[in-house]
């Protein structure tokens, strides 16, 4: 009974943070006034220090490994269900934070297709919430519509289950006409499947190509350039062919890559687009992520810019 | 500035210039911004600390000066790695099988010292020659160093005819030594952009070595790790163009086959060594560097020795490997 309580105080506590932090409910809270106060000076403080930041350049695309959240719940003797749903509430914040810096694109690495080794309680649960959270960004309050994100979502949907896929399909419609701001999440993702399939899908695209050119004559058949046969051969898929295919070619690359709970590794994370990233490991766990490691990072971002410009030029 | 309320310690830098953690004798720096180390069952999140190495003996290369000739790799028949004493706090057993390395920070060590870049790059090649020396004594079974990106023509001709003079020196010796050490020797990237002489040392190089069974060194010359994938995607497509197989046929194995680690015994590197304080990838192996074991060291690359190896293998054997899964492990790929 005791650690019942203490679940329901600890989730009670998280659900009230987040909705502070996102500044909802100041209307219904009986401390209204002072909280709307409060509220309005850490989030002027925030943006004045944003404004300090922004003298130096900002990075344009910062993607996320949400790593640590059952080792959060272990550690506070929470469920890991409650774990994944902290690591949520510290999500929404740091988005904020990135829309509100000027960076915009967010990519989050939200559940790899080597996570469905996992239990299948585990996966079932990681799905629940993912469904739960998808149809929340569909709310009114929801961080889509206060900065006018575009979603998409990167991976093999094919793998997730139908009621999920339906969903992910659903908020992508519904926010194509966002143009501000975009917000990529990965599901059923690893780069190397990745890869794959945009090698299979500009080879079936090329394929077609061939057959529409000459629809009566043989599958070999193909208009030769000026170059060498031999040369021609060897390019019958370009880089451009490839990055036309691969699933985050709706964004750049990304400028940094958070992985938090101290693992340095990219997990089959965004292999082919970070050759020149900077890769920031703090040891914090993803539900303790905070402003100060945003800033921290994009400091060191700005320290290194000239010198991965220059190295994204070579590329 | 809202986070959760659960208090953990501020943000460990270690990008910054201004902050070092003493480590051993060497006084190197932390690693990364990473509070493991000790990482145990509680999950208490303590700064790193290395257990005390009493075996560790301080590397030459930081103390190398201009003139100095190369290092010589040790002379006499070499032990087999099980006979040999491990450094205290390695584990025989927790030993990466495959060590990648971007050997980061030749020219800057060089300008620190007002020395000329040359130098540099000679004080590079021997840290090299020592690090595989090591890692052979060790167990570690491949070894691949980035020696030369394909980003790397842009720098002045003069560096780069350099660099070419050197890899052909280091070959050279690589070639007469590895027959004693049992080392073998492959190269990776696209070589016809290299210097017909350079290509004609290492195919003999490698050629004279190809039926040795110990180390397996592997120098990444003219390579990228976006290279990589684009040739094995070209290779796969014309297959497809040729009708031999359909698109829907690729699989993640069989461009797996084409990559051009696919030489050696254990393809993907367990850990990835990356001197000079830049916390990058800078286009190498991104594929094969899925599931690796990232160490960043603040020093520059002359300067890493013996006491900073020690410390990157004390640090991979403490992590826990899983793969997307759950259950917790331990071991190698």
């Amino acid at each position: 009974m005791a650690l019942e309580s203490k679940l329901k105080d600890n989730s009670t506590r998280m659900n009230k943070l987040y909705r502070f932090g996102m500044g909802l409910d100041m209307k219904n809270n009986s401390d209204g006034l002072v909280s709307r106060l409060f509220g309005n000076l850490v989030s002027s403080m925030r943006k004045f220090l944003f404004r300090i930041l922004s003298v130096g350049p900002i990075p344009n695309h910062l993607a996320f490994i949400l790593d640590g959240n059952r080792r959060y719940a272990k550690k506070w003797n929470l469920q890991e269900e409650t774990g994944y749903k902290c690591g949520f509430w510290a999500l929404m914040p740091m988005l904020k934070y990135c829309y509100e810096l000027g960076v915009t694109y967010v990519t989050i690495y939200a559940f790899s297709i080597d996570n469905f080794k996992r239990g299948p309680k585990e996966v079932q649960c990681l799905m629940g919430l993912m469904q739960e959270k998808i149809e929340g960004l569909l709310e009114e309050e929801s961080i889509v519509h206060q900065f006018g994100v575009r979603v998409h979502f990167i991976g093999n949907l094919k793998l997730l289950p139908e009621s999920v896929k339906v969903g992910a399909e659903k908020v992508m419609k519904a926010t194509a006409n966002n143009n501000k701001k975009v917000l990529l999440i990965c599901v059923a993702y690893t780069s190397t499947d990745e890869i794959v399939h945009a090698a299979q899908e500009s080879c079936q695209r090329k394929w077609d190509e061939i057959r529409e050119m000459k629809p009566g004559g043989g599958a070999h058949s193909f208009e030769i350039s000026n170059e060498s046969q031999e040369e021609e051969e060897r390019r019958f898929i370009k880089l451009v062919d490839l990055e036309q295919c691969i699933y985050m070619g709706v964004a750049p690359d990304p400028d940094i890559l958070f992985r938090t709970a101290g693992e340095t590794r990219l997990s089959n994370f965004l292999l082919w687009q970070t050759p020149t990233c900077l890769l920031y490991s703090p040891g914090v766990l993803f539900p303790e992520i905070g402003l100060r490691h945003l800033v921290w990072a994009v400091l060191n971002f700005q320290r290194a810019y000239s010198y991965v410009e220059k190295k994204k030029k070579q590329l | 500035m809202l986070s959760l309320p659960f208090s953990c310690p501020p943000p460990k830098n270690t990008l910054s210039p201004f902050q070092k953690k003493p480590f051993s004798p060497s006084s190197s720096s932390v690693t990364c911004d990473r509070a493991i180390g000790k990482r145990n069952k509680s999950n208490s999140y303590l700064s790193i600390s290395l257990p005390k190495l009493s075996k560790v003996l301080v590397s030459e290369a930081s103390n190398a000066m201009p003139g100095d000739e190369e290092k010589e790799i040790s002379a006499g028949t070499m032990d087999s790695p099980e006979e040999v004493e491990l450094p205290a706090g390695l584990r025989r057993e927790l030993m990466p099988n495959h060590v990648a390395v971007i050997m980061d920070g030749n020219r800057r060590w060089a300008l620190e010292r007002g020395l000329p870049v040359e130098q540099g790059h000679r004080a590079g090649g021997q840290a090299m020659t020592e690090l595989t020396r090591l890692c052979s004594k060790w167990g570690v079974k491949v070894l691949t160093v980035f020696a030369f990106s394909t980003e790397n023509w842009i720098r002045p001709k003069e560096e780069v005819d350099f660099l070419m003079m050197l890899f052909e020196e280091v070959t050279k010796t690589f070639s007469e030594e590895g027959a004693r050490l049992n080392f073998r020797l492959s190269v990776i990237g696209d070589k016809s952009k290299l210097p017909k002489s350079l290509n004609q040392i290492l195919a003999r190089a490698e050629q004279a070595l190809k039926a040795n069974s110990g180390l397996h060194a592997v120098i990444a010359l003219n390579y990228s790790g976006r290279y990589d994938i684009l040739q094995v995607c070209q290779k796969v497509a014309n297959h497809v163009k040729d009708g031999l197989i359909q698109p829907e046929d690729i699989t993640q194995s069989m461009f797996e086959e084409q990559l051009e680690t696919t030489g050696t015994k254990y393809p993907n590197p367990d850990l990835l060594i990356r001197t000079s304080g830049e916390h990058r990838i800078s286009n190498f192996m991104l594929w094969q560097l899925a599931y690796t074991e990232l160490y960043f060291v603040e020093k520059m690359f002359p300067d890493f020795g013996e006491t900073d190896l020690i410390e990157a293998l004390s640090s991979f054997q403490q992590r826990q490997r899983r793969y997307g899964g759950y259950k917790y492990s331990t071991s190698t790929n």
